[in-house]
Formats: C-alpha cells, structure tokens, sequence
C-alpha cells in the first residue's frame, strides 16, 4: 500500500498512517506474535496471557476464538475492506460480523494464526488494539460525519486525536472496567448515541464562536442503563485530551474493583453524585490544564487536513436521471424513500447499505459482498464507506445521477433492501448462537419477526422505528434505546423474552420501559404486531411510533400485549 | 527525567521488607509500612524504603515519600490499575526522584507501560521473567501520550 508521509502534499479523504503511526502497529504485531508464542509454548499462563490477547481483540467464545478488528470512528477505504474480505477468506469462513461499535469481527479464526491476521491488517493501516479488555476502547461517531447539514464541526479529526491518545495509554490499560467514548458534531440529529457512553462529547460552539465541548459523563447501557449527565458545558477544544485524562484518573482511583457490574464509570458518578465527582475531576485537572498535552492548532489542522472533502463535481440539485428511474421502477423508489439520504453538496447523497436481510444474522457480511461493496464505493462513491452503530454501511458521497445504476448493482448482490430505519433493520447481537455470554438467541428472533413483517408497503407506513435485540443484560444490541427493545433471559434453563419500548439514542435520549412478564421466543412476534396495531390506531399525522408511545404512555401496548382471547 | 530500569529477581533484590507485625528500629535497606515509617525518627528514614499497595491514595503517603529513597508500589493482582496513577503522580505531582519499585503479582508484559508510568525498578520471581520484561521495555520505540518518559507528547515533538 502506499503510505502518504505526514509532509506529503497528497489529497486524503481520511486518516493515512505517518512513518510513527506505522511503527507503532507493527511494533504491537511483533510484540504479541512473541507473546502468543509463549502462550502457545507454555511459558506464559492462560490468566496472564488473558489481558494481553484481549487488548488485541481476541476472545474465547463458545466455538472458537473470536477476533474484533477496530474500524476507528467507523470509516473504512475499499482498500482496507478488500484486505477484511481477504482475511475472512483465508483465515476465516468467508464472512464477518459488523457490530454496534462501528467494529468487524470475525468468528472463526485460530489462536496460532492471530499475529499473522494482525501482520495483514497493519499492511492496510488497521489493528485491533484496545478492542476488548478493560481499557479505552474504539471511538465512534455519526456514519454521516462531514457530509450532512446541521453539523457544527466534523467530528472525525477529533476522533482521530482521540485515538492517538488512547492507544496504548500506559495508566489507563487496566481500568475497572472497559470505556467507550462517543463524538458528535451534529446538534440537530445525534447518531452517535453519545449520552449512552462512558464519554460522549458533542462538538459545539460558544458565543464567541469558538470550537469546543458539551462533555457528558457516565452514561452507557448493560446491566444498569444510564443516561450520561453533563459535566461540562463548554470545554474549549485545546483542553480535549488534558481533561480526558482528569476524568480518567478519577475513574481509574476511584472507580469499583471489587465487583465488575458496578465497576463503569456510571456506578461511580451515581455513587459520589456528579457535583462530588467534577469537583474531583476539576481538582485533577488543575494540574493537567495547559500542560504539554494540551492540543495546539498545527496539530488539529495536521489531522483535520487529513479528512479533506473529495473532489465534488459542480452538479444541479436536480437530478433528470433520478427522477425519470423514481417515477418508473417501484421497488428503486422503495429503496430511495428508505436508503438515500439528504447531502450538503449539491447533486450528491449519502447511500445506507442495509446487511439485514430476512434469514441472515444482522450486520452479516460475505467476503463477496464485501469485494462487491469495496468495488462500488471505488466506482461511486470516492473509495471510502462508513459503518454504522445500526449494522450497516454508507457509501456517503454519491452522484443522484448514478444511484439507479449503483442500486442495481446493489441488487444484484442482495444489498438493496429498502429497510434502513425501518422496523426489519433489526440491531442485534450475536447472541446464544455464537456468544459465551448470552442467555438466550437473539438472531432467530430477529428472523422471526423479519419474517413476519415482510409486506413493504406496511413496513413504509410504519416508517421510522428502531427494534433492538440482545441476548442478554449486557446489551451489546442496545436494547434499552430500541422504540422496541428485546432482552433475551434465562428461567429455570429455558429463554424467555422481556419486551420494552420508548428508547431513544438521539438528543431526546430516553430508555425504554419494560412492559410486564417475558414472553416465549414464539410468542415475541405477535407481541410486537400487537405493539405496532397499537400504534396504528392511535397515532396523529406523521407522528412517529416513539411520540405516540410518549404521548398515550406505556398502558396501552401493555394491555393489548398481555390480552388473552386473540 | 529518565532512570536506568532495573529488573532483579527476588532472590537477587537487595531490600528486605518488613514483617508487618515488626517495630521500629529497622536495619538499613528495610521497606516499610506507611505505619511503619510513621514510627521512624524522620532523620532515620533515609536509610528505609517504603511499601504500599497498589491501591493507596497518594494523599495518605505524600508526606512521608519526601524521607525515603525508595517507594515500592506493591500489587496484589495486576488487573489493580491504580499503581499506574499512583506512581505517575509521585513523579507528576509529588516531583518524586528516588527509585519506584513494582512488588508483587504483575505481569512481565505489564512493564513497559510501568516504566512510562515512573517505575523503575521491578522484583520479578525468576531470571525468565527478567528476560520476559526486558523485551516488553523495548516494545516499543515511540508513544502518543505524555508521561514520566516522555514529558511531551509525540504531537510536540513532530
């Protein structure tokens, strides 16, 4: 591949690896080849060897080891996604798993071979640093970064700092738990679910117009959902890493060891009350403020220069080709109404890429869909694509022009299902299928209900409505910030199901309210065409599933749900 | 400002530590307690180290670091974090110049993140952990991040 130096004058739409970026990846492949050979040898424990591999993404589930690769702030180029398809096919099964952290992970690799897979993906500039264990885990951030109105900055360069920072941060490596931090930089549309993370910051501006930071603390889901609070209102940008590293070093005194479902950082801050726990964080940052991390202009505009916008073509708003192919082909206009979405440049949108079809694990991928995806982003959309926290992929930047010709090419490869947003574009975790932890099946479940609800035209009218599925209370799904949550959980050695609704992820975040007793896996679809019936009957004009529930409450669906004699 | 690293076995480490029951006075060489210490005359503290856990807040021994040469962290299980904290702000905060010494249960791949951190002595269980933890110091040739190493961070120093 070839590596753009930092001083070379070469065009980048993201993020390209300087000499030092480059060694130190490669110096981590090195460093855990040697330690998985004394794992292997026997010279290094299975409790020590532990930490190390899960630093490197590798865990041991239930049928093999399985690896997660970080997709930083989930942007990929086609270059990097061939090298994924290349790895699910040679180290693999052919196929991989995008997850709700802008994360792939692949199922079926084989301990002995992980350095080499790691070799393979420092070649492309990537790595599985930090994706699992209990340290700063991948930043993520809006899959529509940079490209939609209504964003006060682009929040990848910060993203990218932030990634600099974390990796490999020697005091936070062995915190009580693991942190997640989430950027925004769209203060109309949150999709980054920013209040639901250990961080979440949301890019704004002040009076005086300058960049900085809303920073939200403690929020995140699991076992104990909580919405983050506000522990600083406006952080100027300079100070970004300094006060990172305050609240970390809080966390990491502070923060339970002793029980690892009360060690997130949203235990601690419930527990000292969030006055008790800034006071702590101000007091730290006192002697951080300023310092030598604090971020100087030449290094924001180094990275900030590195997600330059591509070379747009001057194009109409309007676009004849599109409307001739919306007005004559039905299932195009479909997929249109569900799957394109709004662009600032004009005569270009942003395409999702739903991986949600009927039969297929949620955010499942083929190595040949993954060559195909990687094809058409060279041909349409710059080279570079974007994963979403939903399961799916973007290709931000294509021509109105070329979005029949790129739908069916789409088609042809089974990527064209018109259900971005839509009930079936299910968010669902790997569950009892393939997970140590889980309590019960999540993706037959999601099938089940993808197949009852198949009739599109019900589907559209039903428009925007998330359903989130997690085989457990770790809720890798998200299902407390689904408009309908699904939590798979164990009774007496059987899978029962407890349903919720009302969740949000955005702005108005909100988390959803259980509705009564679990229910039996063959029991979950009904309940949910019970939910929607609900809805139907009872919504305004154009008012979403979500506003309805908020303003009619939670008695109803629970009455029709619970009501015998159907 | 850096030190040379030292990685000892625990059979060749030249310091004893303290019995907790034990009482003043202490021979020369000896590491001990924060409670320990106290009981010390503080112009015969210079001849002792001390040892605390991992898990002591800097507060409670700021005070008495200024007598010793030598603290040692010492860890419990090398899943416990905070001697990471703790050690930066002896250095950090506390402008700590003696030795700091990791005791205990960590690991030889933990090191290097140890040395960034202000450590610079290890007592490790056998020669084959020496030799582990001599290649996890030189892991790495460069860091992001500040730290007792590095007081600038690599955007700094481009």
């Amino acid at each position: 591949m070839i590596i753009a130096k930092p001083d070379a004058q070469t065009k980048t739409t993201m993020y390209t690896y300087s000499e030092i970026d480059q060694r130190i990846v490669d110096e981590r492949v090195e460093q855990y080849r040697d330690q998985t050979r004394r794992y292997l040898s026997g010279d290094l424990s299975e409790e020590a060897f532990l930490p190390l591999r899960l630093q490197n993404g590798l865990y041991v589930q239930r049928h093999a080891p399985m690896l997660r690769v970080a997709i930083p702030y989930g942007l990929l180029s086609s270059q990097q996604l061939r090298k994924l398809s290349y790895i699910s096919r040679f180290y693999d099964k052919g196929y991989a798993h995008f997850t709700t952290r802008q994360n792939i992970q692949f199922n079926w690799p084989k301990l002995e071979q992980v350095p080499d897979i790691l070799a393979e993906l420092a070649s492309v500039q990537m790595h599985a640093i930090q994706t699992s264990g209990n340290c700063i885990r991948n930043t993520t951030t809006d899959p529509f970064a940079g490209v939609q109105e209504g964003e006060t900055a682009d929040p990848r360069p910060w993203c990218e700092i932030i990634r600099q920072w974390s990796t490999l941060h020697p005091e936070f490596a062995y915190l009580p738990r693991k942190f997640k931090i989430a950027v925004t930089g769209n203060s109309e549309t949150d999709r980054a679910a920013v209040q639901f993370h250990d961080i979440g910051l949301q890019l704004r501006k002040n009076e005086q117009g300058k960049t900085g930071f809303k920073v939200f603390v403690g929020g995140g889901l699991g076992r104990t959902p909580v919405i983050g609070t506000v522990i600083n209102e406006f952080l100027p940008w300079q100070h970004l890493l300094t006060y990172l590293d305050a609240i970390l070093r809080v966390y990491n005194q502070y923060g339970r060891r002793d029980n690892k479902y009360k060690a997130r950082i949203k235990i601690l801050v419930k527990a000292m009350g969030i006055d008790t726990f800034k006071a702590h964080v101000e007091q730290e940052w006192l002697f951080l403020q300023d310092g030598p991390a604090t971020l100087t202009t030449k290094e924001v505009d180094r990275v900030t220069s590195h997600f330059s916008a591509p070379d747009y073509s001057q194009l109409p708003e309007e676009s004849e080709t599109l409307n001739r192919s919306l007005a004559s082909n039905k299932g195009f206009a479909n997929w249109y109404k569900r799957n394109v979405s709004s662009h600032k440049v004009k005569g270009y949108a942003a395409v999702v890429v739903t991986l949600k079809n009927t039969g297929v694990a949620p955010g499942d991928i083929t190595a040949t869909q993954m060559d195909h995806i990687a094809q058409l982003a060279d041909r349409y959309s710059f080279g570079i694509l974007r994963i979403t926290h939903e399961q799916n992929m973007v290709l931000t930047d294509v021509r109105k022009d070329d979005l029949f010709q790129l739908w069916q090419e789409l088609e042809s490869q089974s990527l064209a299902t018109p259900n971005a947003g839509l009930l079936t574009d299910v968010i669902c975790c790997p569950g009892g299928d393939f997970c140590n932890l889980a309590n019960a099946k999540s993706i037959p479940v999601a099938s089940a209900i993808q197949q009852k609800f198949e009739d599109l035209d019900y589907l559209h009218d039903l428009g925007d409505l998330s359903l989130n599925i997690s085989g457990c209370m770790n809720a890798c799904a998200h299902h407390h910030i689904g408009n309908i949550g699904i939590l798979g959980v164990d009774k007496k050695g059987e899978e029962f199901y407890q349903i919720m609704i009302g969740g949000s992820a955005g702005h108005d975040a909100s988390l959803g309210k259980i509705l009564g007793r679990s229910i039996s896996r063959a029991e979950v679809p009904d309940a949910v065409s019970r939910l929607l019936a609900v809805y139907l009957e009872q919504r305004l004009e154009n008012e979403p599933f979500l506003a309805t529930y908020r303003r009619i409450g939670l008695t109803p669906f629970k009455e029709r749900v619970y009501e015998t004699g159907h | 400002m850096k030190q040379a690293i030292e990685l000892t076995t625990e059979a060749q480490f030249s310091w004893a530590i303290a019995p907790s029951e034990q009482k003043a006075p202490f021979q020369e060489n000896t590491l001990v307690s924060p409670e320990q210490l106290t009981s010390v005359n503080k112009e015969d503290r210079w001849k002792l180290g001390l040892i605390t856990s991992a898990d002591t807040p800097i507060d409670s021994v700021g005070e008495l670091v200024k007598d010793v040469p030598v603290v040692a962290i010492n860890f419990h299980a090398f899943t416990d974090g905070r001697g990471f904290t703790l050690a930066r702000l002896l250095r950090e905060r506390l402008d700590f110049t003696g030795k700091i010494i990791a005791t205990g249960q960590f690991l030889p791949d933990q090191v290097h993140y140890f040395a960034r951190c202000g450590f610079s002595g290890f007592v490790l269980p056998d020669q084959e952990s020496v030799d582990t933890s001599r290649t996890s110091l030189n892991a790495f040739s460069e860091a992001y991040q500040i730290s007792w190493d590095r007081p600038e961070p690599l955007f700094r120093r481009m």
